[in-house]
């Protein structure tokens, strides 16, 4: 069972590269470049899930005290900051093609290294506690005011401030950005790919960070 | 969850609004036309979306010429020697990094806002007229 899902979601993902690369046509202006869309937003997009998933588990850990809430928080937390910074890897490598610059300290991208560095704190505070009840109480603590400031950052900020990058998907012009209905199926399609991938990464990730910490001598 | 904790999170989830609120002009590299025409010839950053009829190169110089103008309404002419990004015209908002300097902002770099409706390119190119050639 688990061998099927891995081998669906590898030809889910690379029906979402074909997509990518071969089948959505080129778009007006930014040519061969617009193709990043499918990739650049979706991994923001899990991003986001991750930290909301986060926040949710450091809720409860906040009740029940319990280790196994920690594993999961912990792992959504990694999981969203490394995904944060292939948002902003590829959002640099758009930058250069597009802007001629890979880095402009732009508002949003001011606002994502702050994020970025909300959550790198959040590992540097886990490993200053060393007795872990303490530990799982307090990371769940910084998570949840961290999850809080997270809207604000991604989805606030950019809209408060004129910036260079392009208007997001959802917007007040009330008509969809993505103009061509090829393009609407590929990112459609890389945004459930992306979401799919997450949870099964997640639940993989929360496997072996449980057996990790066995190992350490946790409670687990 | 007890009381406390939502009390506790709702003060400290509002200063953080409110310190960013404070941090307001952190946020942007941008500076307002006024600013950066105060600004003593230090290089800065400057966004503004592009005045129309106001794009033009001086043959003899090479010199670009445009016109932009920022949210608060004020207008200012850049001169570049860079070359324009393509599509200039259609740019939503443009950035211009350089220095205000006898009347002009003189631009070192040049960044267009394309515009961010994604269509298909006009020339219609497509995987299979391309595989038919």
């Amino acid at each position: 069972m688990p061998v099927l899902i891995g081998t669906a979601l590898f030809l889910w993902m690379a029906g979402v590269m074909y997509g990518a690369f071969v089948y959505a046509p080129p778009a007006e202006g930014l040519g061969e470049t617009s193709r990043l869309i499918f990739l650049h937003v979706p991994v923001a997009w899990t991003s986001v899930m991750a930290f909301i998933t986060s926040f949710v588990y450091s809720i409860l850990v906040l009740r029940r005290n319990r280790h196994e809430d920690d594993i999961r928080a912990e792992v959504a937390a990694r999981m969203g900051l490394w995904y944060c910074v292939l948002a902003t890897i590829t959002g640099a490598f758009w930058a250069k093609a597009t802007w001629n610059t890979y880095w402009n300290w732009d508002p949003r991208e001011i606002s994502i290294v702050v994020l970025l560095l909300v959550y790198m704190s959040y590992f540097g505070l886990r490993s200053a506690v060393t007795d872990p009840d303490k530990k799982i109480r307090l990371a769940a603590v910084y998570a949840i005011l961290a999850a809080i400031i997270m809207p604000f950052l991604v989805f606030v900020v950019p809209r408060m401030y004129m910036s260079l990058h392009p208007d997001t998907l959802i917007n007040n012009s009330g008509k969809s950005q993505l103009a061509d209905v090829r393009m609407k199926q590929v990112f459609f399609f890389s945004l459930a790919g992306f979401t799919l991938l997450y949870f099964w990464l997640f639940n993989l990730s929360v496997r072996i960070e449980r057996l990790v910490r066995r190992k350490e001598g946790w409670n687990v | 969850m007890k009381l406390k904790y939502v009390v506790g999170f709702a003060v400290i989830a509002a200063c953080v609004v409110v310190g960013v609120y404070m941090l307001k002009t952190s946020m942007t590299p941008y500076l307002p036309f006024k600013e950066a025409m105060a600004a003593n010839g230090r290089e800065v950053q400057i966004i503004g979306s592009i005045v129309k009829g106001k794009i033009g190169v001086d043959a003899k110089t090479g010199l670009r010429r445009f016109m932009l103008k920022d949210q608060a309404g004020t207008e200012l002419e850049v001169e570049t020697r860079e070359n324009l990004p393509s599509n200039f015209e259609h740019a939503k908002s443009v950035v211009a990094v350089g220095s205000y300097k006898n009347g002009v902002f003189v631009a070192s770099k040049i960044l267009a806002k394309c515009p961010s409706k994604y269509e298909k390119k006009a020339d219609g190119a497509s995987p299979e007229s391309r595989s038919a050639q």
